[in-house]
């Protein structure tokens, strides 16, 4: 059974990106939106404030928020900190997320890689230090650190020879990310004995969630077969979620139900399934995970209310049973109307009302 | 299919890369026409390696081992087609549009249209509209292929698209856009001539262009 639960029936939550609240609230999004902590608490203020003025009927944002210690933003997805760590420049914009500039290491470099004194590099050396004044300020901090995906952080410094590698050097792939996991369970865990939470700058809807699931990003498993997740990329994970509980998985390609047999391989308690993903599949190999289903921003930006509640009513229908379940949708762009998301939480009402 | 050529076929589906310019080279060695090995053993292979990537049997890996033992094929073959006077499908410039730094997507299309004989002209990531532009002009490319990830990179491919149409280059070419947030009706608003959601479909997109 899961050991999760819920701080509602079908709770659901909306992630903008940068490009919105840029435009909506003037928010811009350079180094300092991450790493300055007065800019952090400044527009973490902004932000709850916003979402509850524009969205108060869907449950977002708060009325009256006061300024928090967050130690990294709640409010857009976006990981930088593990390819940072690595070494990867990191490009920040005004209206888009931080891009991990690619280094493409040689097979030799990545060889050479050894476990390193993480907490005395950028951008980890600067966030600690300004826990640690804000805790001495506030009492507490708050918040969590994107702390990305084995595939996704491996592929800024290896290129796409990490795919050719799966077969040309197996064992170099295996090694790499397997420093990658030790790297990434060290931070998680670290900012997890700090603050209580892993993965809210992963997805919103872990805030939802008791206790808070550590998310590791998948992304990128949408392009390897499930043999090779399974002999490339499982038993990293497993180690993981040994170290990481409860454990969950964001998913967002649109072929969760080809790896969700091998996902079932793991202590999951959650994972998220991406749009265009066969639900009803997925359930069948995970029958008791939470599942957080994703709505596709990009519709959410081009289709029509009616075509939004269409897909809502559809992704709900075609999961189950849906007690153990969630909706959400990340990356909504400017220009998405309003129209749709209220589209979208209207089906969502009736469900909570009337039940599935 | 000759037993030969077979060979060849079989390398290059399967990516074994090791054994290809020695099956290559034993098919030159037999007399073996350069246009029939490129053809019906390797163009045909990749083609098979596009079908099974869409029916989602080959992922990103296998794929791209495929098209890693096609260019290793190629580099021995390619004089021998040059001496044969066997042309290239045409010719296509490309790149991930500005402010977008992905490109295992523009990889994989680059890769596959390789596969079908096309040249490549590769631009790399986050590429200005002024740089295509200037590379339309200097290439003479039949296709302009646009690459993003990002919904906020997406306008970089209409800013292109008027960018080209600004330096009167843009009748000169058919311009092909893809990427995982773009749709067949983003690419008609922006006034490209075709979308492809995958890399299999982008190459028969190219051909279908180029005529």
């Amino acid at each position: 059974m899961n050991v999760i639960t819920a701080d509602t029936f079908l709770p659901l939550e909306l992630v903008f990106n940068p490009n919105w609240w840029q435009h909506t609230a003037g928010i811009s999004f350079e180094e300092s939106f991450y790493l300055d902590a007065e800019t952090r608490i400044h527009n973490d203020v902004i932000m709850r404030r916003t979402l509850h003025q524009r969205y108060r009927d869907l449950g977002l944002g708060e009325a009256d928020p006061q300024p928090r210690p967050v130690i990294g933003s709640l409010h857009v997805a976006g990981g930088f900190v593990i390819p940072a760590l690595l070494g990867a420049h990191i490009r920040f914009e005004a209206a888009a997320a931080p891009q991990p500039e690619p280094v493409h290491w040689t097979g030799a470099e990545i060889d050479a890689l050894q476990p390193f004194d993480w907490k005395n590099r950028w951008p980890l050396k600067q966030l600690i230090a300004d826990m640690d004044r804000l805790e001495a300020q506030y009492g507490y901090v708050v918040g969590d650190l994107n702390t990305d995906g084995l595939l996704n952080a491996a592929y800024h410094f290896y290129g796409q020879e990490l795919f050719t590698d799966f077969y040309q050097a197996p064992d170099r792939v295996r090694r790499f990310l397997g420093l990658i996991g030790e790297l990434i369970a060290a931070v998680a865990s670290y900012i997890h004995g700090r603050t209580g939470s892993y993965s809210i700058a992963v997805n919103r809807l872990a805030a939802h969630l008791t206790p808070t699931p550590f998310l590791h990003a998948n992304c990128s498993v949408q392009m390897i077969s499930p043999k090779s997740y399974r002999e490339m990329q499982l038993p990293i994970e497993q180690q993981l979620a040994e170290r990481l509980q409860p454990f969950g998985i964001h998913h967002c390609g649109d072929n969760l139900q080809r790896v969700a047999a091998e996902y079932a391989r793991l202590p999951l308690v959650y994972v998220e399934a991406g749009w265009g993903s066969d639900v009803a599949r997925v359930r069948e190999a995970l029958p008791d995970v939470f599942l957080n289903l994703r709505l596709s921003p990009i519709r959410m930006l081009q289709c029509t209310p009616q075509e939004i509640a269409h897909d809502t009513e559809r992704l709900l229908q075609a999961t189950g049973p849906l007690e153990q379940v969630g909706v959400c949708c990340v990356n909504l762009d400017h220009g998405t109307p309003d129209e749709n998301l209220f589209a979208m939480f209207e089906v969502i009402q009736r469900y909570r009302k009337y039940g599935a | 299919m000759d037993e030969r050529l077979q060979q060849i076929y079989n390398c290059v589906l399967n990516g074994e890369m090791d054994e290809v310019t020695a099956h290559i080279q034993a098919a030159l060695d037999a007399q073996l026409d350069p246009g029939s090995i490129l053809n019906q053993g390797m163009i045909a292979a990749m083609q098979e390696v596009g079908r099974l990537f869409e029916e989602g049997e080959y992922f990103v890996p296998e794929m791209l081992i495929a098209a890693r033992t096609m260019q290793d094929g190629l580099a021995l073959l390619k004089p021998h087609l040059v001496q044969a006077n066997v042309q290239s499908a045409g010719k296509v410039v490309i790149g991930t549009v500005k402010g977008d730094l992905h490109d295992i997507g523009k990889n994989l299309v680059t890769m596959m249209l390789e596969g079908a004989a096309f040249e490549i002209v590769d631009l790399g990531v986050d590429v200005a509209p002024e740089k295509f532009v200037e590379a339309v002009k200097a290439h003479q490319p039949r296709i302009v292929g646009l690459s993003a990830l990002l919904t906020t990179t997406m306008p970089s491919m209409r800013t292109t698209i008027e960018a080209l149409k600004a330096a009167g280059v843009r009748d000169q070419v058919k311009v092909i856009v893809g990427g995982a947030p773009v749709t067949e009706a983003f690419a008609h608003d922006i006034g490209a001539d075709g979308f492809a959601p995958d890399a299999s479909r982008a190459v028969k997109l190219t051909k279908s262009l180029v005529g």
